[in-house]
């Protein structure tokens, strides 16, 4: 397909399905002129469409429709249409319909020419150096991108929703190897499936193209704009003497965080390594979560009831989405609420009073209900299903699971992050009235993730720390950005008695962005990558092609994971099960888990051999893809293996029947 | 500076990079671009007699030369060509040997490569 009518279709689809659908439940929900500003428009249309097309497909694919263009079409219209008519009965209902009106609305988001411009030039930093990075990465090689995608290509190929399940090698009761039906696997979730299926319905883009990637992308960006809009309401929250009113404002802040999270350290994990990589629960994740926290940051400050289903939703499609993202943001909330209680203790009645209030409202409760319907009646989330929760609560036992070292958190947070964070949370804690929602959020957020990244085991939590370190970057570049502006603004404030001469401040400021840039584009340089894998990727392609034509339901495919490049993306050419082909994961795993089958590293490393033959005759395992470069010699010397196709980094072995 | 403007052209610029990204996919997953490669299968790899074989050429070479090699006696010879981005099937006149290894030698330029029965 030529590049711009992918393009075309990219967006026009993306448009379509991913913020048409939240816009107009926007609209119906809040009026024309509503409580939202443009950006938060735009990117709750985003969140609310990814909830509608998830929980719409999974309705279609539960009541046996095929999920394809038409019924995803009519289903959105039919969802469109008693959506709005249900908005328009609870803005009767609602007392509180009218928001704060378009004057407060418009305030904390109004720029100056000078930052318009300096938004402006840092996003088109951010884009520039994530499409240099993503030149080479964009192809479709990634081990993890190519798991979600088997999943997705499923989905909108059968038009069914997955089960999710593969099979395994197993030794029998009787000492033979043998291959079990699909057995269940609690590693994927609907939610990170869906939106790829749905883009593919509608437009045919092929899934071994740019769109996964660029979708993730879009998700990134979106996230970017995400802690963009919650740093400009929360800052607007904000307010002491000790900082200088003309610098310490939402926009100079929320530009800030613009500038921590765009330029800076855009490629290293959770950026442009996750949306290249594959990573997708995360990706949605860290677009979702500042996103709900904004919702309810609303909510609970302008007690607005309408926010709060707003929030509950997103948080209801978070939870098919991303286990781990809505374990953090859980922990998040409740942190955040347990801050808030603390700081306004003398009141504590009041404050639960008025919670109690905007709960039992009809938008709320209409979306719990709506949510418990779901999960109960409908779809439950895999990792629910099959128990997989229970896995993560505990004391952790697992030393990747006992916490990082401060130097861990530092390289993978970055260091000017954490530095100016625990600055800035110092700083805001100590300077600035916390007796406000926004304190709340930005010192619970921020606190309960440094004690699940420090000392899980205070909160018995058993997951693997370095997964939820990346979570820390979030909060702590926020209060990095908050302590940056706080920090020009103490030195500027009139009420300070020291004030500081023009050229010491400009001093100052060099050197704290020096250290904020040195460290995050040297993080960035670490990250790109130093060629393009595109030979090996294409020689790869044409080798599971020629597989596909030319071999049969009999036949049992094991290829290499070591040293074939995109070899996760053969599944897609089978559509056969999750494990097949059949795979020789990394040595390592064998090493470290020396009950793991051996059978697939036998049958490439030692063929020859009785254990290698063994797996052969009882797996019927007859045709082999590895790298000639390392796995050629022993198939060679081999009079039992045929070899029929032969590329420079690609060889196939028939084992003669 | 209204924020729609910003959103406008945040939005520009990401289409801008998306498009240019879709562009540079395609280039790179185009198999005759840029590169320099070629592949050779039998086209019936589930009938162990039939020597029929396929030659993908992705490379600059055209002329290619085949051998058929039963143990150490060559039992057929022959040259072709194959443009950039075409397939070829060849026909050999001959069967696969039973008792021993029959190789399929290809070679164009001094590139060679091997498949065997």
């Amino acid at each position: 397909m030529h590049p711009l009518i992918s393009t075309s279709l990219f967006f026009i689809a993306s448009g379509i399905l991913l913020f048409l659908p939240g816009w107009v439940i926007l609209r119906a929900f809040f009026g024309k002129h509503g409580p939202l500003a443009a950006f938060e428009t735009f990117l709750f249309s985003f969140g609310l469409s990814i909830g509608l097309i998830d929980f719409l497909m999974i309705v279609i694919g539960k009541s046996d429709m095929a999920l394809d263009m038409f019924s995803l079409a009519a289903g959105m219209a039919v969802s469109l249409v008693a959506l709005s008519a249900m908005a328009s009965v609870i803005r009767l209902l609602r007392k509180n319909a009218a928001g704060p009106g378009i004057e407060n609305r418009d305030q904390a988001f109004m720029f100056s020419k000078r930052q318009g411009w300096l938004f402006i030039i840092l996003i088109a930093l951010t884009i520039l150096i994530k499409v240099i990075y993503l030149t080479h990465a964009v192809l479709p090689t990634a081990t993890d991108l190519g798991h979600h995608m088997y999943w997705s290509k499923l989905i909108a190929t059968t038009g069914t929703l997955p089960s999710y399940a593969k099979q395994e090698i197993i030794t029998a009761a009787d000492d033979t190897y043998r291959i079990t039906t699909p057995e269940p696997i609690a590693d994927f979730i609907i939610g990170e499936h869906l939106p790829f299926a749905a883009l593919n319905i509608f437009t045919g883009l092929d899934f071994l193209s740019a769109f996964p990637v660029l979708l993730l992308w879009l998700v990134n960006m979106l996230g970017l704009f995400a802690m963009f809009a919650l740093a400009l309401r929360l800052a607007s929250d904000i307010r002491s003497p000790l900082f200088s009113g003309h610098i310490f404002t939402p926009q100079n802040i929320a530009l800030s965080v613009l500038f921590f999270f765009g330029p800076l350290y855009t490629l290293a994990s959770p950026q442009a390594k996750f949306v290249s990589g594959g990573v997708v629960g995360n990706t949605f994740g860290n677009f979702f979560i500042p996103l709900i926290i904004l919702a309810y940051y609303r909510a609970f400050k302008e007690k607005s009831s309408a926010f709060l289903a707003l929030g509950f939703f997103l948080t209801f499609t978070l939870a098919y989405t991303h286990h781990l993202s809505v374990f953090i943001l859980l922990f998040a909330l409740i942190a955040s609420a347990f801050a808030y209680l603390l700081f306004r203790y003398d009141a504590l009645g009041e404050t639960l009073r008025s919670w109690w209030k905007i709960l039992f409202s009809p938008a709320p409760l209409l979306t719990v209900i709506f949510a418990c319907i779901f999960f109960f009646a409908i779809a439950m989330p895999a990792y629910i299903e099959t128990n997989a929760v229970g896995t993560a609560i505990g004391t952790p036992t697992k030393t990747t699971r006992t916490g990082l070292t401060f130097l861990q958190i530092t390289f993978s947070s970055g260091e000017s992050r954490v530095a100016l964070g625990l600055a800035g949370l110092a700083g805001l804690l100590a300077c600035v009235s916390r007796r406000r929602y926004a304190m709340a959020f930005l010192s619970g957020w921020s606190i309960v993730l440094l004690i699940m990244t420090l000392e899980p085991g205070w909160l018995f939590i058993d997951i693997p720390s370095n997964r939820i370190g990346a979570y820390l970057s979030f909060p702590l570049g926020m209060l990095a950005a908050f302590a940056a502006i706080a920090f020009f603004a103490s030195l500027r404030t009139v009420s300070s008695g020291l004030r500081l001469p023009h050229l010491l401040f400009l001093a100052t400021s060099f050197s704290l962005f020096v250290f904020s840039i040195g460290s995050g584009s040297f993080d960035n340089s670490q990250t790109l990558l130093p060629k393009s894998k595109a030979f090996d990727t294409v020689q790869t392609f044409a080798a599971s092609r020629y597989l596909k034509e030319q071999s049969s339901p009999e036949d049992i495919i094991l290829k290499d994971h070591n040293y074939i490049v995109a070899d996760a993306w053969m599944k897609l050419f089978f559509l056969r099960d999750y494990a097949y082909p059949l795979s020789r994961g990394f040595f390592k795993r064998y090493e470290d888990n020396p009950s793991r089958e051996q059978c697939t590293l036998l049958m490439i490393s030692v063929p020859n051999t009785p254990r290698g033959e063994k797996c052969y005759n009882e797996l019927g395992v007859d045709l082999i893809v590895v790298n000639p470069h390392f796995d050629a010699t022993q198939f060679e010397k081999s009079q039992k293996f045929s070899r029929i196709y032969v590329s420079d980094n690609i060889h196939i072995y028939e084992r003669k029947k | 500076m209204t924020q729609k403007r910003l959103i406008f052209i945040s939005s520009a610029l990401f289409v801008a990079g998306s498009a240019f990204l879709f562009w540079q996919n395609e280039r790179e997953l185009d198999p005759d671009r840029g590169k320099n490669w070629w592949v050779v299968s039998f086209a019936s790899p589930q009938d162990p007699a039939d020597l029929s074989f396929t030659i993908e050429n992705h490379s600059d070479q055209e002329e290619f030369r085949y051998e058929i090699i039963a143990g150490k006696t060559v039992l057929t010879r022959d040259i072709f060509s194959v443009r950039r981005g075409e397939t070829l099937t060849i026909n050999p006149p001959l069967s696969a040997k039973t008792a021993e290894r029959t190789t399929v030698t290809t070679s164009a330029g001094k590139e060679k490569k091997e498949i065997y029965r």
